[in-house]
């Protein structure tokens, strides 16, 4: 029932201003990005020369290489790691099941320096120090829970007697596994595997701590470069991963829901 | 289309459509009048010109299939949803477009809504603490409400601490708390398991009657309508199909959804002929009369519908002759234990059911039968009003 | 039973034993030890580390109550901030409202320094916010630089709220509007029915949200390393500096030792007062 009165509308002007409040840093280097003149605004034109500019620097190029390649393997362990989990919690009731699910999502309750700061130091006790390995498992485990939680979301919608019925005609597992449970589920894991990618590539904190020299993702390198330089290939560049995050939003919502990125 | 005037209450009862705009000023003694309202959402028409009323002291209920409009009814009555057109009032005051908390009226909810972050006590003497009573008039009334539900000891309980049944007492007890001028209550013991229905529908009752509390009341199962209500008005489609006493609207259902909806019966098809009195001849497709009765005229010539009762039909395994006797064979029979229903197809090729007590004897299937349908027994509606949904 | 779903989440379990359990025993124990040599770590139990924090008034206000109060601040205007919007988010439908979340979620899912980036542009020197000013006839010349303590805060309730928001919105979604109807119906007004029935009912949504953007603030290092100055040296900024760019590895390890302490005394605090609020007859439900 909404009723058209003051109260509703004095929400819709503070819902209207805080979105402004949210959008506005991202479209305002949008517009940088694409506007000729140099961080002047208002934008006299279009070009995309600050986007050659910036695809075209060595060290952008690598850093998204980098990242590139660790969030698909980041994305790729971390499914691996929470779908069996996320099979065993949806599927049994046994007594410990919710103190299991919160020592799983247990990386999202351990804020974030503190998580980078363990790793490192862990890695350099056991004679590692920052390197690729440790990189790569700071991103994996600090997105699994995200994961658990879309496929444990997927899991709950998936009626067992799909999987009843495939082992009444003799299916076993495995083909199971394979021929029913990943199909009828899919949505879920390219979403699951799209948010863990895109958490993945935009991380800044965890990178920042684990990334050994010469192997640093694009978010640190980003980083670097406005730490010492203004120009608007830098807003290029931000304005790739926000368009590159924006597709992701777009698969997520469009397969699995947004909301069940946060949903308990 | 109309609602029909009800026996008893024959000055007090609306047929809906022009007639109700000049009863719109008059005074009346009625708890609650409901003139022409009408709620569209879009192109829909939810509610159609819907116009009844309940006089003081009366248990009334709204009776239909789900989607009917009788809960959009009742919920425009407590002022949750604004009606598109039409009147509402309550003891004389219209209160069309009052909001809800200035109405004065119990409501009782299908899921009982209880707030869950207070205790029993705290949800029934929430309305009271409102209307700014004393600490101690507080406490004594909601122990007293409490007591009339049968609740006492339970002041202290959140709502989930509760069962299903205790959880209803409650929301009637906090509907009672405030002794609002009418009582509306929307299908309240339709979650509850069948035993538990039934018991409270019988304290529901009692405490009615005991209170004389005005009571509206929201429900698609006709056993709690026809037990619990003076009166019952019968929704389809947004629109009032008849407004009647229980007994009436089982012997003389005004039209065959009501006759349909309310118990079962069987129909048979016909052509009328002409009139003598209230009496009228059918002709049916087999060619043969029967003589039945109709509560309003009807003209000759049209197609109308004969309907007959199942314990009406009287199955007979010996041959009689006469006016009124139809012929057929017992295609299935089913034991009930107290009753046994039999489906007979007639020479003519329609399906008659049959209920008879069990100490009648039984029939094989296949065996004929002749069925002396008395004339008093078939009640006769035009064809017009048989819209069956 | 145990045959059945011990071996699909055993590699789950194992990973976190190993990677998060084993690191964090391994900080608590590092927090004893001694750095020699200013990059050595040497096996020792002392409590050097913790009173040399302790033990400095400049460390107590500036970094610990410093991020304390920033905390408290920007966790207090992100729940006033994303209240309302919440409401407004609850009623809608449809379209509307799946753009609306995914603006709030925008924040969430796009990196920090991209965002950061934007803020940049807004309020650096000579930035957008400068220029307008100057335009304005507010300030005469570009500024070099438009923020401190400001853009700190004003960057942790940017990326606070949206969590906020979305854990009310959990909360608001549960409440059954018949539950405002009740209250209305014996004779509660809009803003009654408001305050007793729907704003105790999104308590655990509130303080699910205070929680997470509480947690999230106080040990924030990115935010006041990117736009910060010498006023902003939070907490977790100088983990950060003392582990990466100072190599003391036990004094991060105390710093963090101590971080985690004063956020669990915070937050226990936190729930004992929701906890008696509220929580206690909501809570048992789920």
């Amino acid at each position: 029932m909404i009723r058209l009165d003051l109260g509703t509308a004095a929400l819709r002007l503070i819902t209207l201003l805080m979105m402004a409040f949210l959008v506005f840093p991202i479209a305002v280097t949008l517009v940088v990005a694409v506007n000729p003149r140099e961080f002047i605004l208002p934008p006299n034109g279009f070009t995309l020369d600050w986007f050659k500019a910036a695809w075209s620097s060595q060290t952008f190029l690598r850093g998204m290489g980098v990242s590139l390649v660790l969030g698909i393997s980041a994305a790729f362990l971390a499914n691996a790691l929470a779908l069996p989990a996320a099979m065993a919690l949806v599927r049994n009731n046994f007594a410990g099941k919710a103190a299991i699910n919160i020592v799983l999502m247990s990386p999202l309750l351990i804020p974030t320096t503190i998580f980078s700061l363990a790793l490192y130091i862990y890695f350099v006790r056991i004679g590692y120090g920052s390197g690729l390995v440790p990189l790569l498992v700071g991103h994996t485990i600090h997105i699994m829970p995200y994961a658990l939680r879309i496929l444990t979301a997927s899991l709950h919608n998936l009626d067992p007697s799909y999987e009843e019925a495939a082992a009444i005609v003799g299916a076993g597992r495995i083909r199971t596994l394979f021929s029913v449970t990943l199909p009828v589920i899919r949505t879920g894991l390219v979403s699951s595997f799209a948010l863990c990618f895109i958490l993945s590539w935009n991380d800044f904190p965890i990178s920042v701590f684990l990334a050994p020299p010469g192997w640093t993702p694009l978010p640190v390198e980003l980083f670097s470069y406005i730490k010492f330089q203004y120009d608007a290939v830098a807003a290029a560049l931000a304005s790739s991963l926000i368009l590159l995050s924006a597709l992701a939003i777009v698969i997520i919502d469009r397969l699995a829901g947004l909301r069940r990125v946060v949903r308990s | 289309m109309s609602g029909r005037p009800a026996s008893q209450y024959p000055k007090r009862t609306y047929a809906n459509g022009p007639r109700s705009a000049e009863m719109k000023h008059s005074m009346s003694n009625d708890a609650i009048q409901v003139l022409g309202v009408i709620k569209r959402y879009g192109a829909t028409t939810a509610v159609d010109n819907v116009s009844f009323n309940v006089a003081q002291g009366e248990f009334v209920s709204l009776l239909g299939p789900s989607g009917c409009g009788k809960t959009t009814t009742l919920r425009m009555i407590a002022g949750f949803i604004e009606p598109s057109g039409g009147v509402l009032r309550v003891h004389d005051r219209d209160v069309t477009h009052l909001p809800p908390n200035k109405r004065d009226l119990g409501f009782v909810f299908q899921n009982y809504a209880l707030w869950p972050h207070m205790t029993v006590a705290e949800n029934v003497g929430f309305g009271l603490k409102l209307r700014k009573k004393s600490r101690a008039f507080i406490r004594d009334k909601i122990a007293e409400s409490l007591s009339v539900t049968g609740l006492s000891g339970y002041e202290d309980r959140l709502p989930r601490q509760l069962s299903g049944g205790q959880q209803q007492r409650v929301a009637l007890a906090r509907a009672l708390a405030l002794e609002p001028q009418v009582l509306l209550m929307d299908e309240p013991l339709s979650n509850l398991d069948r035993a538990l229905r039934v018991t409270m529908r019988r304290e529901l009752k009692e405490l009615q009657a005991r209170m004389k509390m005005t009571t509206l009341y929201v429900t698609h199962d006709q056993e709690e309508a026809l037990s619990l209500s003076n009166r019952v008005v019968i929704m389809n489609r947004g629109k009032v199909e008849q407004v009647a006493a229980p007994y009436e609207l089982y012997e003389n259902p005004a039209t065959s959804f009501v006759a349909d909806f309310v118990g079962v019966t069987n129909f048979l098809e016909g052509t009328a002929l002409g009139m003598d009195g209230k009496s009228v001849g059918v002709k049916l497709a087999s060619g043969q009369v029967l003589r039945a009765i109709a509560k309003e005229a009807v003209t000759s010539g049209t197609q109308v519908r004969a309907l007959i009762r199942p314990e009406r039909v009287t199955l007979m395994t010996a041959s009689i002759e006469g006016e009124n006797v139809l012929t057929g064979r017992v295609i299935l029979s089913e034991y009930f234990g107290a009753v046994l229903r039999y489906s007979v197809q007639l020479d003519s090729g329609e399906v008659l059911r049959s209920e008879v007590h069990n100490f009648d004897g039984f029939i094989e299937d296949g065996a004929r039968v002749w069925i002396c349908v008395l004339p008093e027994h078939l009640r006769v509606i035009p064809q017009e009003t048989a819209a069956l949904t | 039973m145990i045959r059945r779903i011990l071996p699909p989440l055993a590699p789950a379990l194992i990973a976190l034993l190993i990677f998060v359990a084993f690191p964090m025993l391994w900080v608590l124990r590092t927090s004893f030890n001694e750095l020699a040599g200013g990059a050595y770590v040497v096996d020792a139990l002392t409590l050097d580390n913790y009173t040399r924090f302790l033990g400095d008034p400049w460390y107590l206000v500036n970094t610990l109550w410093f991020s304390i109060r920033i905390a408290i601040v920007t966790t207090v205007i992100s729940v006033v901030c994303a209240y309302p919007v919440a409401l407004y988010i609850a009623k809608t439908t449809g379209f509307q409202r799946n753009i609306l979340i995914a603006l709030i979620m925008a924040p969430l899912l796009i990196g920090l320094v991209t965002l950061v980036y934007g803020w940049i542009v807004i309020f650096r020197g000579g930035g957008l916010l400068n220029s307008l000013m100057i335009a304005l006839r507010i300030y005469d010349d570009p500024v070099r630089y438009m923020w401190d303590i400001k853009g700190v805060v004003i960057l942790l309730v940017y990326i606070g709220t949206p969590y906020v928001v979305l854990s009310l919105l959990d909360s608001i979604e549960r409440i059954s509007p018949f539950l405002v109807e009740a209250a209305r119906n014996v004779g509660a007004s809009r803003w009654t029915a408001f305050w007793k029935i729907v704003f105790p009912m999104t308590m655990p949504g509130l303080y699910a949200g205070l929680v997470i953007v509480f947690s999230l603030n106080f040990s924030a290092f990115a935010v006041p390393l990117m736009v910060g100055d010498s006023n902003t040296q939070m907490i977790g900024l100088i983990v950060y500096r003392e582990a990466l760019l100072n190599n003391d590895l036990p004094f991060a390890s105390a710093l963090s030792v101590i971080m985690v302490a004063v956020n669990a005394l915070i937050l226990a605090g936190m729930a004992a007062l929701f906890g008696r609020l509220i929580l206690n007859r909501l809570e048992a439900k789920r």
